[in-house]
């Protein structure tokens, strides 16, 4: 066995007994054997050593290494990868959607057709409020792997909130339960959450906000503000009321009442437009058409609708972004596919 | 000190009142109005002999000597030699010119010219307001100079500065710097000036003249930002204890709003404010008439323009609005991990900044059709200079008879 591969077998070792966090003592051997190898001019190694110092807790220099190892080989993806990844399970990832988003385009660009790259670019771009690119790259994560539940969450989490797809509902549910099958975390209940808010489900979906935070202790300080970012976005979904903006019941609410000044512009165009074909002489010669109004009249509709759907994506995806990344960090270990997209193992099939 | 001068406004001249050499620091020789003429301008001036003579008072129509005067600074701004009851009557004599039949078409901007020097800017104005407050000059003489900027189509700026310079006579009189600085259409600058009302609204609620205030603002909510709810407090305000000139201006933004009867209700205002100085100034009527139906020709059209920025406004805003109030409402203690502090998360953080940004003036939408935009505003614009003129002569209306009374003897 060689040095690196010695290495990263302790990085291994650390990161299977993950309890909310690699274990560190493992975690600084790995980094000190990666050195070693890296000394030699091993940029696996430099990569390696940089990501077992960032789970060993040393964030700030994993950083500074992987950015030095991005300037020394801008050609090599891993580099980017790791940066992304500790981008994304950083405290504050909407702090870091847009850097982590811009490295995993530099590594989709090197390494393209790798689907965890594709996956964690749409957990990017969701958290940065690109939310088109994200559906995007979540589908494209599906494609390549038709098993991926964490793209299938987010895929079906932006078609609910940012499409306005009701059905895909059903899905955060099921990657819920998959993801219970599969023996990972409970994190994936929060996007339970969504699902069933949405349908007015309001007990089961406190329920599965219980069962998301379940793994974390009560009166553990240092997991409260994971608890705490969990319930505030839970807060702001109910805000956020159940059912999906454009539907006919939510939009006169949404819209601010029949007093609305989108209510009330709608009127006066109407009347405008009814004036208009009462006089079409004056009209004309006035310079006015109605056949403008009645444009005018489809597209405040149409914007109107589409910044409704944005303004609700920016709110509840985003904050699940913000709630839903530092649980699954806390909670899990990074998936081997990822360690294998960083050049530090080689996956058999 | 000046001749008197004769303004055909009171028959006899009252004494000059006594004015202390340290209200009128300026009265020391060389005055500020005998300066030399510059080379430049005396270059057109080859088919004139002699001196360029000190200004008082524009004749009628106005000479090319007269004109080089004002351009040069030679001439005697107003209240230039104190805060007296001659020099208002001096004032009034100039608005007289200014508005006569045979005056000029550019006698008006010649008349403002003389409101403030270059060199005194507007120390003239604050010694007056001074003196008012002192007791030691009336207090429509105030009125008479606020009523001549708005009547002669002051800039936003020049207006602006002298009414923060007569605001110096007391709060009685902030209402009327706040009405006299509404303005924006010069420099597109709408957004600062709601700003102060706003400000001025706040700050001087249940004073004299306050409702006057409130319903300015809300004409600048209903024409400018584009909401409505600005048309049923217009409607309401416009019949409380408000000025015909007020009452004029929330007829407008009906008018803008489709109320066809609109119309007829300006026209009956506007004569009603202009018939008392009428007589003094037999001008204006047919300057407002032509100013008129400048603004009201078209109303198709410039309703569909309104209308056209009222629809590019972010509707959808209004959406998360409703559901963040909705979200901060406090929520029970109800599992055992406890009660959450009310602190949104952070993409709660951001889409209240975006609300915020989203509330304020004339940022809540984009309108893409420039053309729209810039047709509503040139017409509040003109809306809000013709207005002016109306409150001017609201003034000037009331300060003219206190002017002949003290003249009387």
């Amino acid at each position: 066995m060689s040095e690196f591969e010695s290495a990263v077998r302790t990085l291994r070792e650390g990161l299977r007994d993950w309890n909310k966090g690699a274990v560190p003592g493992l975690m600084s051997s790995a980094a000190v054997q990666f050195d070693v190898v890296a000394a030699r001019g091993d940029r696996r190694a430099q990569v390696g050593a940089a990501v077992a110092r960032g789970f060993a807790g040393d964030l700030d220099t994993a950083r500074r290494r992987l950015h030095e190892v991005t300037a020394q080989h801008p050609d090599y993806a891993a580099g980017y990868i790791a940066l992304a990844v500790f981008a994304l399970r950083d405290a504050d990832p909407l702090a870091h959607a847009e850097s982590a988003a811009w490295a995993l385009i530099a590594a989709r660009d090197l390494a393209p057709d790798v689907g965890c790259i594709e996956r964690m670019l749409a957990q990017a771009l969701a958290s940065a409020g690109e939310f088109m690119g994200a559906l995007q790259c979540a589908r494209a994560a599906m494609t390549l792997d038709r098993d991926d539940g964490e793209a299938r969450m987010w895929s079906a989490l932006l078609r609910l909130y940012f499409g306005g797809d009701g059905s895909a509902g059903s899905v955060l549910e099921d990657v819920a339960r998959d993801a219970e099958l599969c023996q990972r975390s409970s994190a994936p209940w929060l996007g339970a959450v969504a699902a069933l808010y949405a349908r007015g489900e309001f007990h089961e979906a406190r329920v599965a906000l219980r069962r998301a935070i379940a793994p974390l202790k009560i009166g553990d300080p240092a997991v409260k503000p994971l608890v705490d970012k969990a319930r505030r976005w839970y807060r702001e979904l109910r805000g956020f009321g159940p059912g999906l903006p454009m539907t006919g019941e939510r939009w006169l609410r949404d819209v601010g009442g029949a007093s609305s000044d989108y209510v009330r512009t709608r009127a006066a165009m109407t009347a405008l437009r009814e004036a208009m074909l009462r006089n079409p002489e004056r009209a004309q010669h006035e310079g006015v058409d109605p056949l403008d109004v009645d444009r005018a009249l489809g597209e405040l509709e149409a914007r109107t609708r589409r910044g409704m759907l944005e303004w609700g994506a920016r709110l509840i995806i985003r904050g699940f972004a913000e709630a839903y990344l530092p649980l699954v960090a806390c909670l899990e270990p990074p998936p081997v596919e990822v360690l294998s997209a960083m050049d530090l193992i080689v996956l058999d099939g | 000190m000046n001749p008197p001068v004769a303004t055909g406004v009171g028959d006899s001249l009252p004494s000059l009142l006594v004015v202390s050499p340290s209200g009128v620091p300026w009265l020391v020789p060389p005055l500020p109005w005998q300066g030399e003429v510059p080379a430049a301008l005396r270059q057109g001036m080859s088919g004139v002999t002699g001196e360029v003579p000190v200004v008082e008072m524009l004749s009628t129509p106005c000479t090319f000597v007269e004109v080089v005067a004002l351009r040069a600074g030679r001439y005697v701004p107003l209240f230039g030699w104190g805060p007296t009851v001659d020099e208002a009557r001096r004032a009034a004599a100039c608005l007289r010119r200014a508005f006569d039949p045979q005056a000029d078409p550019r006698a008006l901007e010649h008349t403002l010219d003389l409101v403030m020097h270059p060199k005194l800017q507007a120390k003239p104005l604050e010694a007056l307001a001074r003196a008012v407050l002192a007791g030691e000059c009336p207090a429509w003489s105030l009125d008479l100079v606020a009523g001549m900027l708005g009547m002669l189509g002051a800039s936003d700026r020049a207006r602006e500065s002298a009414c923060a310079a007569l605001d110096l006579a007391g709060t009685s009189r902030s209402v009327l710097r706040r009405l006299g600085a509404a303005g924006g259409g010069d420099l597109g600058a709408y957004r600062e000036h709601y700003t102060a009302l706003c400000m001025g609204e706040s700050s001087l609620r249940d004073g004299p003249g306050s409702a006057d205030l409130v319903v300015v603002r809300q004409w600048y909510d209903v024409v400018l930002a584009r909401r409505w709810s600005g048309i049923d407090a217009l409607r309401a305000a416009s019949d409380g204890p408000v000025d015909a000139s007020t009452r004029w201006l929330a007829t407008t933004a009906a008018w803008l709003a489709g109320d066809e009867r609109a119309r007829g209700r300006l026209m009956d205002l506007a004569q009603s404010i202009l018939d008392p100085v009428q007589p003094s100034l037999p001008r204006v009527m047919p300057l407002m008439a032509r100013e008129m139906a400048e603004l009201l020709a078209n109303p198709w059209q410039l309703r569909w323009s309104h209308l056209q920025c009222a629809a590019a406004r972010d509707h959808a805003a209004a959406a998360i609005r409703t559901w963040l109030t909705a979200a901060s409402e406090v929520e029970p203690a109800e599992d055992e991990r406890g009660a959450l502090d009310p602190e949104p998360s952070q993409a709660g953080r951001s889409a209240v900044a975006a609300r915020q940004l989203a509330g304020e003036f004339l940022l809540d939408w984009f309108v893409p059709d420039r053309e729209a935009r810039t047709r509503v505003d040139a017409w509040a614009a003109r809306v809000l200079r013709t207005w002016h003129r109306l409150l001017g002569a609201e003034r000037v209306a009331r300060a003219l008879p206190e002017l002949t009374a003290e003249a009387s003897p």
